[in-house]
């Protein structure tokens, strides 16, 4: 845990109610940071037990991580990291829950094998067993099953990095080398957004290599299972962190913000560390990569099938990295799209990595109030640029019945941009729209 | 042995009762949830034995009525960002909590009032105003969080109080619930314009909870300032700071905001907020006028002027809106930037007239040297208003002693100039003690008369305001 003194800094003036989400979701004060923060300081303070108190690790688990919190607190509380210290101290005297050893260390901790998971869930959604089970089987009642299958984006296509390879060159000798960091996600549920983004890179003269690196370990982080954590980056760290990249990108921006703190993530006093340390200024988000370093080179876009969308800004974009202006940047330059500002666009839609799984009722009611938001725009497309919020927006719009695309800014566009992909895929020969549908 | 006056414990079926009220996902009574509900912004901890959020009105007056029937201590709290202890249940019982009730109900922009419900927050009341070129003026610097029930409780001042006045003077009528649970109006919300009995709202303006249950208010709505003009004057001393106050007053101007701010707590802003604000300077005032343009410049260089004579060692002027409002975030934020320099704070809120400012200024430094405890100070200066800040470490009782006898020295400063020991924060349980000091026997009486009538169980936020002699009950623990 961080020091008593980080922790009492809190003087509860309540600033941090008129940010965090599952405070304005339930009005509630044992839902909010300085609640949070108040029962850390209780843990320290010897009142209440780690080892036994479930009912106050929920309450660390209740939180977000989403930072807005800390942006707004008068006094700077990390709210974020001392959640994600306290549930260290869970994981250490308690172990990980079920669903952690599972999701985390069983699925996302081996690309592997959330690849094949992912067969399983194009099966099922390719063969219309959702309708079977829903419509003849289960009949309505199974609510519960009809939100996680919300989840679940319609038309996915097969693991983008079966479609790629390890090295991409494009015509011409090529004007920057890029190590692309394919997160878990993208790989699996957002593949089509991570070939049309590397299809663009190449376009753009870009060479772009495609280490073969996992999970980031940011999901484990959350949890507070440090030893996988370091595991993973361990692996990660020496694959993507290679002199002969110019920069480090990927369309993730949880990847993204995790590996700009991997020095941390692979033990701070580690000599890999200390090797990475002068790298770790190479990170950059896919926004932050064109517009800085490739430009947009808007004389050669076109019109593309949307005339106005907005833009969410997923938390560890806008929090996590600072990037808040290069997704807008891209979407203005898309000529005949008007960028429409949504309500609470830096506000987190609740995804919040496993988050939807875990509080179905919070996350629930933060993604409908998104959905709502985005709705009032009039837009009928949604930019993010994280995958985990792409899921959990297309879930919530799924949920409310509307019908507005998800996509990545840079996906956009390439599409604005009219290029070749690197590989078509099956689903685009077919003629079917390379944007997520909801 | 339990004396007739003691409060009735809740027990289960207590329990039972209020959540078939609000709903058993809005009735909390677990040990981790009441610690969460036995703080509010103040040192003050107390913890209660039941929290219910009920989500519309009539439940609210059935809590009432049902904590009237069995005894039972009532806690109001809004957003719990008191900063006197208002709103922590210092007795136990029940805590209400209004923060579900949070609708803009109507706004009339004939009449110039909204009406709300106790629960909404000052902030996103007047966002909504806003697209209709409308506000409500009194901004205290919790806006962010603090709701408005909990503002009329605390006739919260706000920055914007020395042109704009306080709660009270925008508040036209009330919805209150009694403590019998009956729902009765006040003011501009009963029938009929011309008279409506005699005024009874304003009794309920600073009566922090011990009177009544406000349930929704209609309040007078105020149009946006056309333009700005908002100075920063340096000064290398601080109570030159509060000369210059004074003597903007004396020659007839009467900006929206003054607002004084010392070393320490322009070192935190700048530590939070990277405004390039000068951390050598002993103090720092901002004053802000607002109306039409060409007024504004000509009052801007008399104001100037005035600074300058007083001692300022550099004037500067918000160039654009968004500095402007970053001035203003800045100090905002400064009770909560306290943080930044010791955990432990106590707020006063003392108000002097305003040419004894200055005076009061050096005074509090004096004491904070004597007592050997921080004290920061900020102040809306405009309305002589002071916000002495007494630091110390948790934990640390030796400091936390010295902080409360510097606090009881400023205190009697601030009577003996005129003053009075609270100008917007509440009494609460801080200042219970002073009360004696600042009013008279008769006067306590009077007001122990009033809240007699209206609280003859003595359940209403008990142990608040009025000293344990003028309280309808000495009662006990709840169990």
């Amino acid at each position: 845990m961080p020091g008593y003194d980080e922790i009492s800094r809190c003087n509860r003036c309540g600033f941090c109610q008129s940010v965090c989400p599952t405070y304005l979701h339930s009005r509630d004060e044992t839902q909010v940071a300085r609640g949070r923060i108040y029962l850390t300081r209780l843990l320290l303070e010897g009142k209440y037990d780690f080892t036994l108190d479930a009912e106050v690790s929920g309450k660390v688990d209740d939180c977000l991580l989403c930072g807005a919190c800390t942006v707004n607190c008068p006094s700077s509380v990390k709210t974020d990291e001392i959640m994600v210290s306290a549930r260290r101290d869970f994981a250490a005297n308690r172990g990980l829950t079920l669903f952690q050893k599972l999701v985390y260390r069983g699925l996302l901790s081996h690309s592997e094998r959330l690849e094949r998971a992912s067969l399983l869930m194009r099966i099922y959604e390719r063969t219309g067993a959702r309708n079977v089970l829903y419509g003849k089987i289960l009949g309505r009642a199974l609510d519960r099953l009809a939100y996680y299958d919300s989840f679940l984006p319609r038309g996915m296509s097969r693991p983008a990095r079966a479609q790629l390879e390890p090295v991409m060159a494009p015509s011409g000798s090529p004007r920057l080398r890029v190590g692309y960091f394919l997160g878990c996600a993208s790989n699996v549920f957002w593949s089509q957004t991570a070939l049309t983004a590397i299809s663009y890179l190449i376009h753009r003269g870009v060479e772009v290599h495609l280490p073969p690196t996992g999970c980031c370990g940011e999901p484990h982080r959350t949890c507070g299972d440090e030893a996988e954590v370091r595991r993973l980056a361990g692996l990660n760290s020496t694959l993507i962190f290679r002199d002969g990249f110019d920069l480090i990108a990927t369309d993730c921006s949880t990847c993204a913000q995790a590996l700009a703190h991997y020095d941390e993530f692979v033990g701070a006093d580690s000599r890999e560390a200390e090797r990475i340390r002068p790298l770790l200024g190479k990170v950059v988000d896919l926004n932050t990569l064109v517009v800085e370093h490739l430009g947009l080179d808007a004389d050669n876009l076109r019109p593309i099938s949307h005339s106005a969308a907005t833009y969410h800004d997923s938390c560890h974009a806008v929090r996590g990295l600072g990037v808040s202006e290069a997704p807008r940047r891209i979407l203005g330059a898309i000529p005949g799209l008007e960028l429409r500002e949504m309500d609470g666009a830096d506000s987190c839609c609740g995804g919040a990595g496993s988050y939807g799984f875990t509080h179905p009722s919070m996350s629930g009611r933060i993604a409908a109030a998104k959905a709502e938001n985005i709705a009032k725009t009039g837009a009928s497309l949604v930019a993010t640029s994280c995958p985990a919020c792409a899921l959990q927006l297309g879930a919530g719009l799924r949920r409310a019945g509307q019908a507005q695309a998800v996509a990545h800014p840079v996906e956009l566009l390439a599409r604005s941009a009219a290029i070749s992909m690197f590989r078509q895929t099956p689903e685009m020969a077919q003629g079917q729209d390379p944007e997520m549908e909801p | 042995m339990t004396s007739p006056s003691a409060y009735g414990p809740i027990g289960q079926s207590g329990l039972k009762a209020l959540s078939d009220i609000v709903g058993p996902g809005n009735c909390l009574s677990q040990p981790l949830e009441l610690e969460l509900y036995s703080y509010d912004s103040s040192p003050f901890i107390h913890h209660p034995s039941a929290v219910v959020i009920p989500g519309d009105v009539p439940q609210m007056c059935q809590v009432v009525a049902l904590c009237r029937r069995h005894g039972w201590p009532l806690t109001c709290r809004g957003a719990g960002t008191s900063l006197s202890g208002g709103a922590v249940a210092r007795r136990g019982g029940v805590m209400l909590s209004t923060t579900r009730l949070n609708r803009v109900v109507e706004i009339d922009l004939v009449e110039e009032t909204v009406l709300v419900e106790c629960g909404l927050v000052n902030l996103d009341l007047q966002n909504a105003l806003a697209p209709h070129g409308y506000m409500f003026p009194p901004d205290p610097a919790s806006q962010k969080a603090a709701t408005l029930g909990g503002n009329i409780a605390e006739n919260a001042g706000g920055i914007k109080g020395v042109k704009y006045g306080i709660t009270k003077h925008h508040v036209l009528g009330l919805e209150l619930i009694l403590d019998d649970g009956s729902l009765v109006r006040t003011g501009a919300l009963l029938q009929g314009h011309e008279h409506n009995g005699p005024d009874l709202t304003g009794i309920f303006l600073a009566s922090e909870g011990t009177l009544a249950v406000v349930a929704r208010a209609l309040l007078k709505i105020t149009p946006l300032p056309r333009s700005f003009r908002t100075v920063s004057a340096v000064f290398d001393d601080l109570s030159r700071s509060g000369q210059a106050v004074s003597s903007i007053i004396a020659a007839g101007i009467i900006p929206t905001a003054m607002e004084i701010m010392d070393r320490r707590l322009i070192a935190a802003l700048e530590d939070y907020l990277h405004l390039g604000f000068p951390t050598d300077a002993e103090a720092m005032l901002l004053v802000e006028l607002d109306g039409l343009g060409p007024e504004l410049d000509a009052q801007m260089d008399r104001i100037r002027d005035l600074c300058r004579k007083a001692g300022a060692v550099s004037l500067g002027q918000a160039a654009t809106e968004a500095e402007r409002e970053k001035l203003w975030l800045a100090r905002r934020s400064g009770n909560g930037a306290m943080g930044r320099i010791k955990q432990g704070v106590i707020v006063q809120d003392v108000t002097v007239p305003i040419e004894r400012l200055p005076g009061m200024l050096a005074l509090v430094q004096e004491v904070a040297r004597r007592h050997d405890v921080i004290i920061v100070q900020m102040a809306h200066a405009g309305d002589g208003n002071l916000h002495p800040h007494l630091l110390y470490a948790p934990g640390d009782e030796a400091e936390y002693g010295r902080c409360l006898d510097a606090s009881g020295e400023i205190f009697a400063a601030a009577l003996k100039a005129g003053g009075a020991i609270t100008g917007e924060h509440g009494v609460g349980l801080e200042k219970v003690a002073y009360m004696g000091d600042q009013f008279t026997e008769a006067e306590l009486g009077f007001m122990a008369a009033v809240k007699l009538a209206l609280d003859p169980t003595g359940i209403l936020n008990p142990d608040k305001v009025l000293p344990q002699k003028y309280q309808p009950l000495a009662g006990q623990e709840c169990g």
